[in-house]
C-alpha cells in the first residue's frame, strides 16, 4: 500500500502529479479520495470526472467539507486529494441513496443489506463511510452495521460545508464521485485483503458527570423528556440560562449514551420553536410520522434540543463536559495505540466541527503529533468512531484509523503532547463559564434554578480545578479563586533543578522526597487555612485573601515553611524549595509578577522574595511620562535637536582650558531643554533610540572639532557604543582621516555594567592606535574593579562627582582623592587626573593640594552649546 | 554627566502637648495616611503649651522643653504641620514664643491645624455641621430647652468659634441663651471645677456641649456626684470623637470628622505644596457621633436594604458600624477588613434571603468573625455601637426570617459577633494596662542598672531596658545650659551614643557616633520599617543634653515624654 496526499491547485498540475505518481491500475487498486471546502456540487463532479478521465479504474470517493486535514495539518478553505494504491488489497466503493424514490428514508436494515452488497467482502477490515445531515438514521445505521458486518471497522462522518451555525444542524453536504452528486446518500469505500490490517480509534475529551436519564419521549432527532420532565428546560437549568444568549454553549456540555460514556452526543437548544418549525413537514418521513403520532402538539411553541440523529425512546443519557486536560489525556491514550501500530502505512483522521468551535486550538494541537505522518482527512459534522471493537455514531470526537499491508513507519510527533499551553487558553471558554455561574451563585442570581446546576457546576470544577497527579486543586483553580474570591496573596513555591536528581538518584526516592515535600506544604496551609495549589510537577502555590491574612503573618508562615522544607533527615534528598510572595495580585499581573520574582531571585541567588505583584504595573502617570520622553527622543533626532553642549576642563597648572566635555542635550518642539538624566534611562530601554542618539551626537561633535586644530574634546561612549559596530566603525574612519586624532579623547563609563572587557580593551588599544586618548569616567562611583581599570592604559581618569563634591565635608572622600593621586604617582604609566563637579574654592584648594592635574565644574564654566 | 538625587522628605509635625487624646488623634491620623507612601519620613516634635505665668516650676520646665523647636529650625525639613493652639490670628501681635519661630521657618512648606491665621494654609473642622446636627437633635427629637456649654480657652480659635456657633444654633431654634449658660474651662480634664461652677448657675440644665472630650470627662464626674444620670437626666456631647469618648461610662456622644481626617486632610495638602502647587486652606466635614450620652443613630436600617444584601448596603453598614475605619487610610499590607466585613456579612443575608444555610458555611463564617476582631476590628468602633447596631440588624432579620434552620444558624453568628467584640475589647484593655506596668517595671530596673555602673557608658548599654523597639539616643558633646535671656543656639554636632534597632541595642563606635544636627531627621539610621518618630528633649534641670528619637507608637505618646525625663535624670545623676 502506498499513499500520496496533495493540494488540489489546478487540473494541469493534477495531471503532472497522477504522472509523477506513475499510478497504474495494473499495481493495484487505486483509491482517490477527494475532500473539498472550495467546490460546489456540480464542480465537485467535474472534477471526479476530470480525474477519472486521467486514470479511469480509480475509485473515486468524494465529501464535501469545511476543512481539510494534509499530512496530518489543518487547512482551511482548500481542497484536498488523497490517492492510496493497493498493493494486493482490494477497494470497493459504492455511492448508495439513502431515501428511497418515494422520499422516504430507507430503513437502516435496508441500508446495510445494501452496503454489504456492494462492497463487503470477508475480508473487508476498514470501510470509509460518508453520509449527509439528512438521513437522521445514521446512529441506527452504525449501530446495525456491528450485526451486518462484523469486524469490518468504519470511519468517516456526516459530510458538512463551510456553512456552519450555532443554533440549528444546517444539512448542506454533501456526497460525490465521477457519476455525480447528492445529499440523500451515503458514500463507502471498503479496504479489503488478506494481508491489509487495520486499527481505528477514537479521542473526546468528554467526561461525564451525574446521574443516569432516560429519554421517555422524542420526535426525529427531537428529544421531548427526559425521566418525564421536559428535556430542554432541565437541559437550560442545569446549564444556566445565559444558555440563550450562548448558545455555543451546548458545544461545552454535550450528553453521552450511558453505555459508551466517553462518547459525546451534541445537542442544540433553540428557545422558541414548534416541531413544525424544526422538521419540514413537507418531507414523506415527518409527514408519515406526524400521521403515526397524531397526539402530539406540532405548533406550540416553546424552548427545544435536538440531536444530529433520530433519537429513541428508553436510551440513556449522561450529562457530560469537555475540558482540556480529558482532550489531552484521550489524545495521549489514543497515539499510544496509534504509534505502536505495526503496519501503519496509510493514516485517516476525521475531526469534528464542534471541536473547532469550542477548542479553537484543540484541532491542531491534537493533530500537531501526527504533523509528519501521512494522516489526511477532513472536518466533519458527527463522526463514525470504532470503540471497543464496535463501530458507533458520535459527535465531537477525533477519529482515527491507520491500516497497511506491510510493516511501515510513520514519523510521529510524540512530543507535541508536553506543549499544551494552548490547549489551556482554550479553557479560558469553560473558565469563564464557570466564573460567569460561580458569580451567579455567590449573588444567588441563579438561586431560584435547580440545584442540579449547583452540583453539575461544583462536579465540573472537581475535575476540571483539581490537578491530576496530586489531590490538589490546580492552576485553573488558583486563577478562578483569584478572580473571584480575591484569593490577592500568593506565594509561588517551586524547586529547580529536579532533572539534575534523576541522573544521581533512583526513582523511588525522588518520589519519596517529592512526596515528603508535597505533604508538607499541604499539611502546614492545612493547618494554617492558606490553599494550596499544584500548578505543576514540583511548582505549588499557595493563597491567601488579603481580607483575612495581613502580609506580615503570610510571609512569617511562609518563611517558616520553607524553613520546614530545608530540614531534611537521611531518607529525602536535599531540595532548595524558592518562594516568592506576591501580594496584589490579580490574573493579569500574576504572571509577570512570578517572572520578575524569579529574575530578581536567580540573579540575587535568594531564595525567598516579597514582592508586590502590582508594583511592576507603572502607574499612568509614569507610563505617560515615558511616552511623552519617548516622543522628545524621536523628535530631537528627526528635527535636529540632538544639541552638544560643551564644558570646559581647567588645567590647573596653566590655568587654561584644556579641553571640553561633550555633553548632549535635546530639545523640544517649544525650546524646552531637557538633560541626560530625564532621557537616557528611557533612550537605553528602547535600545535602537539610544544608538540614534549616540550615532547623532559622535557625528556631531566629530563635525564640530574635526577642522580645529588647537582644541580637544571628550565624548562619552557607553558599552553598548563599543558593541555597536556601525558605531565603532564610524570612529575608527574618522580618527584615520582626522589630522588630529589625538585631539578626541573617548570618555569610557566605569560604573556602566562592562561585562565584556575583551571587547573593551581591544577598543582601546585600537584607539590608542589610530592616535585617540582615552578616559575614564565617574571612576569610584560604581564598585571598581582596580585590576581591569589598571589593565586599561587610559589617559585620563575622571573622579566621580560625588566624591569631589563632598571632599571638603567628608574625610573619606577626601582620602579617596588622595589615594587615587598617590596612584597616579606610583604608576609608570602617564595619566593624568580629572575632578568634576568643581563647586566652590574650597574645594579646588584641596584639589590643588593633591596636585590633581584638571578640574571641571561651575567654578570655571557652565555647559553651553558654543566653546 | 549629572547626577539627580533623590530621598525620602522629611515632613516635622508639631503639636503642643503629645500626651492629649487630640494630639494622639492626629499624630495617627497623619502616620496612617503617610503609610501607602513609603518615601515620606514624619518626625513629631511634641511642645508644651505655655501659660507665661512668671516664677513657676512647671512654666521653667516648659520653657526649657520647648528648645526642641531649635531642632525643627535648624535640621532639613521639607514641610511642617502645625498644630498650635495658641497660634491664631488674634494671638498674633502677642509675641508669644511660636511667633517668631512660625517667622523663621518661613522658608518651609506648613500647614495649620485648628489655626485661623490668613495668610497661611490651614485646616480646620467644620465645626457648624456636626454641633449643629447635635443641637438640632436635641431641640427637635428630644425637646429639651436648657442646654449649656462648657467652652474652652479664648486664646483658642476653634475654642471661640464654637461658642459662636452654639449660641448661633441655639438661637435658629429659638432657644434661650444667656451668658450663664456658659463656662470657660482650660480644654483639658481639669474641667471639674469649671462644670460645678455651670451647674450651680444651671441646675436645670437638660444637655451639655463640651468643648472636646477631654473637658467632657471632667463633667462626668461632677455629674455622677450630684447623682445624675447621663443622658437621661441629662444629654452630653463632645467634640473630637476621640478614642477616648466611647471608653467613658456611659460612652460619650461626639462631634467628630466625617469623610477624612483632620491629619489626613493636612498632609494632603502639605504634600501639594512640597509638589510646588497652590493649595487652599481646607475644611474637614464633621458630624455627630451618637452614643450613650445622647441616643442618636447616624444611620437607620430598614428591612428592604437588608433584604435586597447589595454590596453597596453591606459597606454603607461596616462604615457605620466601624466608623473609624474608612478615616483611617489603612495599610494595604493588613488584614483587608472591609472585604471581610463584607464576605461574611454578604453569607448571612443571603442564607436569610434564602432560609438556608449549611453546616459548612457556617463553620467558615465563625472562622471569618473570629479572623475579623482578631484582627483588631474594634480598634474602629466602641462595643455599645457595634451591638446596639448588631441587634438592630439582628431583630430586622429575625422579624423577616421563615425558615428555623437560618436563623438559628445566624443568631448564633450575631451572638458570636457580640462575644468577640467584648472579649476583644477588654483584652485590649488588659494588655495596655499591663503594657503600662511594664514600661514602669523596665524603667526602674533602667534605673537601678544605671546606678551599679559609673559614667554615663552604662547607661547607654543599658539603653535596652527601655522597652524600645526602634529608638536613637543622641548626645550633645556637651550638655546645653538653658539662659532664659538668651537664645539657645544648638551646637553644629550631635553624638548618636546609641540605638534600638528592632529590640536590639546599637552601642555605636566612637568613630561613627559623630552626625551634623540638621542631618538627623534624614539620617539613613532611620530606615527601619516605622510610621514615624516622635522626638522628645533629654532635660534635666537646666540643661538640654539631647535628643530621644523614638519610633512612632500608641505608648510613646503617653510614656516618651516620662522616659526621656528618666534618660535625662540619670545623665545628669551619671556626671556627678
Amino acid at each position: 500500500m502506498f499513499t500520496w496526499n496533495f493540494r488540489y491547485a489546478s487540473k494541469a498540475r493534477l495531471a503532472d502529479t497522477f504522472q509523477q505518481l506513475m499510478l497504474d491500475p495494473k499495481n493495484g487498486d487505486i483509491l482517490i479520495r477527494i475532500h473539498t471546502a472550495i467546490h460546489l456540487e456540480d464542480e465537485a463532479v467535474e472534477l471526479a470526472r476530470y480525474i477519472s478521465q486521467l486514470i479511469p479504474e480509480a475509485h473515486i470517493f468524494g465529501t464535501s467539507t469545511s476543512a481539510t486535514i494534509c499530512w496530518g495539518k489543518l487547512i482551511q478553505n482548500q481542497c484536498i486529494i488523497s490517492v492510496t494504491q493497493m498493493s494486493k488489497g482490494t477497494i470497493r466503493t459504492a455511492m448508495l441513496p439513502t431515501f428511497e424514490e418515494n422520499g422516504l428514508p430507507v430503513t437502516s436494515d435496508d441500508l446495510c443489506m445494501a452496503v454489504k452488497d456492494a462492497v463487503i467482502s470477508d475480508d473487508t477490515k476498514l470501510m470509509l463511510t460518508f453520509m449527509t445531515r439528512k438521513y437522521l438514521g445514521v446512529y441506527n445505521f452504525v449501530e446495525k452495521s456491528n450485526k451486518f458486518f462484523p469486524g469490518v471497522q468504519m470511519i468517516g462522518g456526516l459530510a458538512n460545508t463551510s456553512e456552519v451555525s450555532l443554533k440549528k444542524f444546517l444539512d448542506s453536504g454533501f456526497v460525490f464521485n465521477e457519476k455525480g452528486w447528492s445529499n440523500r446518500a451515503i458514500i463507502v469505500a471498503a479496504i479489503s485483503g488478506a494481508e491489509v490490517e487495520s486499527f481505528s480509534s477514537y479521542a473526546t475529551g468528554v467526561q461525564a458527570l451525574g446521574q443516569e436519564r432516560e429519554i421517555t419521549d422524542t420526535f426525529c432527532s427531537c428529544i421531548l423528556s427526559l425521566d418525564g420532565k421536559d428535556a430542554a428546560r432541565e437541559y437550560r437549568l442545569g446549564i444556566g440560562d445565559e444558555l440563550t444568549d450562548r448558545p455555543e454553549l451546548t458545544n461545552l456540555f454535550p450528553y453521552v449514551y450511558s453505555d459508551v460514556s466517553d462518547i459525546p452526543i451534541f445537542v442544540r437548544f433553540s428557545e422558541n420553536q414548534s416541531l413544525n418549525d424544526i422538521f419540514d413537514s413537507s418531507e414523506p418521513i415527518i409527514d408519515k410520522l406526524q400521521k403515526k403520532y397524531p397526539e402530539k402538539d406540532y405548533n406550540i411553541k416553546r424552548e427545544r434540543i435536538c440531536a444530529n440523529h433520530n433519537v429513541t425512546v428508553g436510551k440513556k443519557l449522561r450529562r457530560a463536559f469537555i475540558y482540556d486536560r480529558k482532550v489531552i489525556a484521550d489524545n495521549r491514550s489514543l497515539f499510544r495505540r496509534i504509534e505502536n501500530f505495526e503496519k501503519a502505512e496509510t493514516l485517516f483522521g476525521y475531526s469534528c466541527i464542534a471541536r473547532s468551535m469550542i477548542y479553537s486550538n484543540c484541532v491542531k494541537w491534537e493533530l500537531s503529533a501526527y504533523e509528519n505522518s501521512n494522516m489526511c482527512g477532513c472536518i466533519t459534522e458527527g463522526e463514525i468512531a470504532h470503540v471497543n471493537g464496535r463501530n458507533t455514531f458520535a459527535n465531537c470526537s477525533f477519529v482515527v484509523s491507520v491500516i497497511g499491508e506491510a510493516p511501515a513507519t510513520q514519523e510521529y510527533n510524540p512530543y507535541a503532547f508536553s506543549h499544551t499551553d494552548s490547549l489551556i487558553a482554550d479553557n479560558r471558554e469553560m473558565l469563564n463559564y464557570l466564573y460567569d455561574i460561580e458569580n451567579k451563585l455567590n449573588a444567588n442570581e441563579a438561586f431560584s434554578a435547580a440545584d442540579s446546576l449547583k452540583a453539575f457546576v461544583r462536579d465540573c470544577e472537581l475535575k476540571m480545578l483539581y490537578s491530576d497527579t496530586e489531590e490538589l486543586p490546580n492552576a485553573a483553580a488558583l486563577s478562578m479563586d483569584i478572580k473571584l474570591k480575591g484569593y490577592d496573596r500568593i506565594c509561588m513555591i517551586n524547586v529547580f533543578e529536579t532533572y539534575a536528581m534523576s541522573s544521581v538518584f533512583p526513582k523511588a526516592i525522588i518520589d519519596l522526597t517529592y512526596k515528603n515535600y508535597i505533604t508538607k506544604c499541604m499539611s502546614y496551609a492545612k493547618q494554617k487555612g492558606y490553599k494550596v495549589y499544584h500548578i505543576k510537577d514540583w511548582n505549588l502555590a499557595i493563597g491567601a485573601p488579603s481580607y483575612m491574612y495581613a502580609l506580615p503573618d503570610f510571609v512569617r508562615d511562609m518563611e517558616k515553611l520553607q524553613r520546614d522544607l530545608f530540614e531534611t533527615s537521611e531518607d529525602y534528598i536535599a531540595i532548595v524549595p524558592l518562594f516568592s510572595v506576591l501580594d496584589g495580585c490579580t490574573i493579569e499581573n500574576i504572571e509577570q509578577a512570578v517572572h520578575s520574582a524569579r529574575l530578581t531571585m536567580s540573579s540575587k541567588n535568594i531564595q525567598f522574595c516579597v514582592r508586590d505583584a502590582s508594583s511592576d504595573m507603572l502607574d499612568e502617570e509614569s507610563i505617560r511620562e515615558r511616552y511623552h520622553m519617548v516622543n522628545v527622543i524621536n523628535y530631537a533626532i528627526n528635527h535636529d535637536k540632538v544639541i552638544p553642549y560643551f564644558q570646559g576642563i581647567h588645567d590647573n597648572k596653566t590655568h587654561t582650558v584644556h579641553h571640553y566635555e561633550s555633553l548632549m542635550r535635546l530639545e523640544d518642539e517649544n525650546g524646552k531643554i531637557y538633560y541626560p538624566g530625564s532621557f537616557l534611562d528611557v533612550a537605553r530601554s528602547y535600545g535602537l533610540l539610544y544608538d540614534s542618539l549616540s550615532k547623532t551626537m559622535i557625528t556631531k561633535v566629530f563635525d564640530r572639532f574635526k577642522d580645529i586644530t588647537d582644541k580637544c574634546v571628550s565624548i562619552n561612549i557607553g558599552m553598548r557604543d563599543i558593541k555597536n559596530r556601525e558605531i565603532v566603525d564610524y570612529i575608527y574612519d574618522f580618527l584615520t582621516t582626522v589630522k588630529h586624532p589625538e585631539n578626541f579623547i573617548f570618555e569610557i563609563l566605569e560604573n556602566e555594567d562592562i561585562d565584556d572587557y575583551d571587547t573593551l580593551v581591544a577598543f582601546v588599544d585600537k584607539i590608542h592606535d589610530l592616535g585617540g586618548q582615552i578616559s575614564i569616567d565617574d571612576f569610584g562611583s560604581g564598585f571598581s574593579n582596580l585590576k581591569h581599570i589598571a589593565s586599561i592604559h587610559c589617559d585620563y581618569l575622571k573622579i566621580d562627582g560625588s566624591i569631589v563634591r563632598n571632599s571638603t565635608k567628608d574625610e573619606q572622600c577626601a582620602n579617596l582623592i588622595e589615594l587615587i593621586a598617590g596612584w597616579k604617582r606610583l604608576s609608570k604609566h602617564k595619566m593624568r587626573i580629572i575632578a568634576e563637579f568643581v563647586e566652590n574654592q574650597e574645594i579646588q584648594d584641596l584639589l590643588m593640594e593633591y596636585n590633581i592635574d584638571y578640574s571641571q565644574g561651575y567654578l570655571f564654566s557652565k555647559p553651553c552649546p558654543e566653546i | 554627566m549629572e547626577n539627580i538625587r533623590k530621598t525620602e522628605k522629611v515632613i516635622c509635625m508639631i503639636l503642643e502637648d503629645i500626651n492629649s487624646d487630640f494630639s494622639k488623634e492626629l499624630v495617627k491620623s497623619v502616620a496612617n495616611a503617610i503609610s501607602e507612601n513609603k518615601q515620606i519620613r514624619l518626625v513629631v516634635l511634641p511642645v508644651k503649651y505655655d501659660y507665661g505665668i512668671e516664677d513657676n516650676c512647671l512654666h521653667k520646665y516648659r520653657e526649657i522643653y520647648n528648645n526642641i523647636l531649635r531642632f525643627s529650625e535648624i535640621c532639613s525639613i521639607d514641610g511642617l504641620i502645625i498644630h498650635l493652639g495658641s497660634v491664631s490670628e488674634r494671638g498674633k501681635n502677642s509675641n508669644g514664643i511660636f511667633d517668631d519661630f512660625l517667622k523663621r521657618l518661613s522658608g518651609i512648606p506648613k500647614v495649620l491645624v485648628a489655626s485661623d491665621l490668613k495668610d497661611a494654609v490651614t485646616v480646620n473642622y467644620n465645626n457648624e455641621s456636626g454641633i449643629r446636627e447635635a443641637i438640632e437633635f436635641i431641640a427637635n427629637i428630644e425637646g429639651l430647652t436648657k442646654i449649656c456649654m462648657l467652652g474652652g480657652r479664648d486664646d483658642n480659635k476653634d475654642a471661640r468659634d464654637r461658642k459662636e456657633i452654639f449660641i448661633k444654633c441655639l438661637h435658629d431654634y429659638r432657644l434661650e441663651y444667656s451668658e450663664d449658660q456658659f463656662e470657660n474651662t482650660d480644654m483639658s480634664e481639669d474641667s471639674v471645677e469649671a462644670a460645678d461652677r455651670l451647674l450651680d448657675r444651671n441646675p436645670d440644665a437638660e444637655a451639655v456641649f463640651c468643648i472636646n472630650d477631654a473637658v467632657a470627662k471632667g463633667l462626668y464626674t461632677t455629674l455622677k456626684a450630684r447623682g445624675k444620670v447621663i443622658g437621661r437626666d441629662v444629654m452630653v456631647f463632645g467634640f473630637d470623637n476621640t478614642r477616648m469618648s466611647s471608653d467613658l461610662d456611659p460612652p460619650l456622644s461626639s462631634v467628630g470628622a466625617d469623610s477624612s481626617s483632620l491629619g489626613g486632610k493636612a498632609l494632603e495638602l502639605l504634600l501639594s505644596m512640597i509638589n510646588g502647587e497652590e493649595a487652599e486652606s481646607g475644611t474637614v466635614p464633621t458630624r455627630l457621633y451618637g452614643r450613650a450620652s445622647l441616643p442618636y443613630e447616624m444611620y437607620e436600617y430598614n428591612p428592604i436594604e437588608l433584604s435586597k444584601a447589595e454590596p453597596a448596603f453591606i459597606y454603607k453598614m461596616f462604615n457605620d458600624c466601624f466608623y473609624r475605619y474608612k478615616l483611617e487610610s489603612i495599610d494595604r499590607e493588613k488584614v483587608d477588613l472591609r472585604r471581610l466585613f463584607y464576605e461574611f456579612m454578604s453569607k448571612m443575608l443571603i442564607a436569610c434571603k434564602h432560609t438556608y444555610m449549611d453546616e459548612e458555611t457556617f463553620g467558615k463564617l465563625c472562622m471569618m468573625i473570629d479572623k475579623f476582631f482578631e484582627k483588631g476590628a474594634m480598634q474602629y468602633t466602641d462595643s455599645t455601637k457595634l451591638t446596639t447596631s448588631i441587634e438592630k440588624i439582628q431583630n430586622i432579620m429575625n422579624k423577616n426570617a421563615h425558615s428555623l434552620a437560618a436563623t438559628v444558624f445566624i443568631n448564633r453568628l450575631f451572638a458570636r459577633m457580640k462575644d468577640r467584640a467584648i472579649v476583644n475589647q477588654s483584652k485590649e484593655l488588659i494588655s495596655h494596662e499591663r503594657k503600662t506596668n511594664r514600661v514602669r517595671q523596665r524603667i526602674k530596673e533602667f534605673i537601678v542598672s544605671g546606678m551599679d555602673k559609673t559614667g554615663c557608658c552604662g547607661l547607654y548599654r543599658n539603653f535596652d531596658r527601655l522597652g524600645l523597639d526602634n529608638a536613637l539616643l543622641f548626645i550633645f558633646e556637651k550638655p546645653i545650659v538653658h539662659d532664659r535671656d538668651k537664645e539657645t543656639v544648638l551646637p553644629k554636632n550631635i553624638l548618636l551614643k546609641c540605638m534600638m534597632h528592632m529590640g536590639d541595642l546599637y552601642l555605636m563606635p566612637e568613630e561613627r557616633q559623630k552626625f551634623r544636627v540638621e542631618d538627623i531627621f534624614g539620617c539613613n539610621k532611620l530606615t527601619m520599617k516605622c510610621k514615624g518618630f516622635v522626638s522628645f528633649p533629654v532635660i534635666c534641670g537646666k540643661r538640654l543634653f539631647g535628643l530621644l528619637m523614638c519610633e512612632l507608637t500608641d505608648d510613646i505618646c503617653e510614656n516618651g515624654e516620662f522616659i526621656a525625663m528618666e534618660l535625662g535624670r540619670s545623665l545628669a545623676l551619671s556626671e556627678q
